[in-house]
């Protein structure tokens, strides 16, 4: 299951931590998920390491990113809800 | 409203934390997230 | 248009974007600008001020033009009316903007009756409220005298501020200043703080940079300080035990010396007399803080567009 895939069809969204998270319990995302948010997790610890800052302060850093860089008609975890941007 | 607790209170002992901000670290590390977070990259 | 000395009205579009009613009486003539868009004046403004973008508001404006038979010379006497103007000068917002000046232009150069300008934000990276100041010219030289305002859920004043860009030393006073709003600008998890702040900052400032010398803060009152779940605390904590102290401290003075370099480094004095009311612990907590000014504004000013442009486009997603 390719990540683009799973963003255009709305099964998986950008949380507010920098992560990933599902959205439709869609047959291969839970795993999806759970491999990428490992991937990032592990530049993430690099990054706070590196930069002698928290892992929490690059995780915030990310999810800025990640919100912003969104494409329209994907989703983001905004006031607790799921919306598309 | 004022906070003069009247309690008897052991010596007072002195604590100091000094702080310096470095935004310059911020902007490198946003820097560094766009590679994760760019068109080509498969975690985004 | 011609200038003859019949009387003669016409309707003009300046620089295709302002439009006016000329009368001509003899060698007055006058020209009327009623409820004009600011937003219609753009062409003209970027002119005037390339950095200045007016976003919505209204312009009326009276212009007599008078020829002196002495000096042969044009005098101009204006009143101009702004009303609720918004816009970004650089990269700042402002909007609900209202002045109503008496402007006069002759041989002795601009003059600006005093006269009272409103401004409901403005917009740093930290929000500026309700500012009101009196707008003048003394010499033909633009300045502000007894500007108010309100910010970080307190006050400030200072008394004179030439516009001119020249060398000059302001005194500006704060009042009432929310700590937990200065607190709340650092954005660091599990702190927080009540009380306020008050005192006086000696500011120097010139056509390219600002600096605080000396100033001086003191808490108008005593307030808490808890401390509950911020990584960069709980790693210190490790190393040095006594700061558990803090992780609920009831201050009941503050005091706090303020500098700012040219170069937008701030530093910040703090000593703090309290103590700790569970482990009945007198302690005096001694804070330095070290960062520059500017561009802590200018993160908040870059979050703050990040956190709009959601909020924008959601709201513009949202709706189809």
């Amino acid at each position: 299951l390719e990540l683009d895939e799973a963003k255009q069809n709305g099964w998986v969204g950008e949380k507010d931590n920098g992560y990933l998270a599902q959205i439709v319990a869609e047959k291969g995302v839970q795993a999806l998920v759970e491999d990428i948010n490992q991937q990032r997790q592990k530049i993430y610890r690099e990054l706070a390491a590196k930069n002698n800052i928290s892992v929490e302060q690059v995780e915030k850093l990310a999810a800025q990113k990640a919100y912003a860089k969104t494409l329209a008609g994907h989703y983001v975890w905004v006031n607790g809800a799921w919306v598309k941007k | 409203c004022t906070h003069t607790v009247q309690v008897e209170t052991k010596e007072p002992i002195t604590i100091n934390i000094n702080v310096k901000i470095d935004h310059e670290i911020r902007v490198k590390v946003d820097k560094e997230l766009d590679n994760i977070f760019s068109e080509d990259s498969n975690l985004f | 248009f011609t200038l003859d000395n019949s009387f003669s009205h016409h309707k003009i579009l300046l620089e295709n974007s302002l439009k006016a009613e000329v009368e001509q009486q003899q060698q007055h003539v006058s020209l009327l600008v009623e409820q004009q868009n600011v937003t219609d004046l753009q062409p003209l403004i970027r002119q005037l001020s390339p950095d200045l973008t007016l976003t919505q508001g209204k312009l009326n404006a009276r212009v007599v033009t008078t020829l002196n038979s002495q000096n042969s010379e044009l005098d101009v006497a204006a009143d101009v009316k702004l009303d609720d103007v918004s816009g970004r000068y650089a990269e700042y917002l402002f909007s609900g903007l209202s002045s109503q000046s008496p402007i006069s232009i002759s041989s002795a150069g601009l003059q600006l009756g005093a006269s009272t300008l409103r401004l409901n934000l403005l917009n740093v990276g930290l929000p500026i409220e309700h500012i009101t100041a009196t707008l003048l010219t003394q010499n033909t030289a633009l300045k502000l005298e007894n500007i108010n305002g309100n910010t970080l859920g307190g006050q400030f004043r200072l008394k004179d501020v030439w516009l001119d860009g020249r060398e000059q030393h302001i005194d500006v006073v704060l009042e009432n200043i929310d700590l937990a709003q200065i607190v709340a600008l650092q954005d660091q998890p599990g702190i927080s703080i009540t009380g306020h702040i008050g005192g006086k900052l000696p500011v120097n400032s010139n056509k390219q940079t600002v600096g605080i010398d000396e100033g001086k803060v003191v808490s108008q009152g005593g307030g808490i300080l808890t401390i509950k779940g911020n990584p960069a605390f709980d790693s210190i904590k490790q190393q040095q035990g006594e700061l558990g102290f803090l992780e609920n401290y009831h201050f009941s003075q503050l005091a706090s010396k303020v500098t700012l370099k040219p170069d937008g480094w701030l530093y910040l004095d703090l000593a703090f007399y309290g103590q700790n009311p569970d482990k009945k612990q007198a302690v005096n907590f001694n804070y330095t803080h070290q960062e520059n000014l500017f561009t802590l504004l200018e993160t908040l000013r870059v979050t703050n567009n990040i956190q709009d442009k959601i909020e924008q486009n959601i709201s513009k997603g949202a709706k189809q």
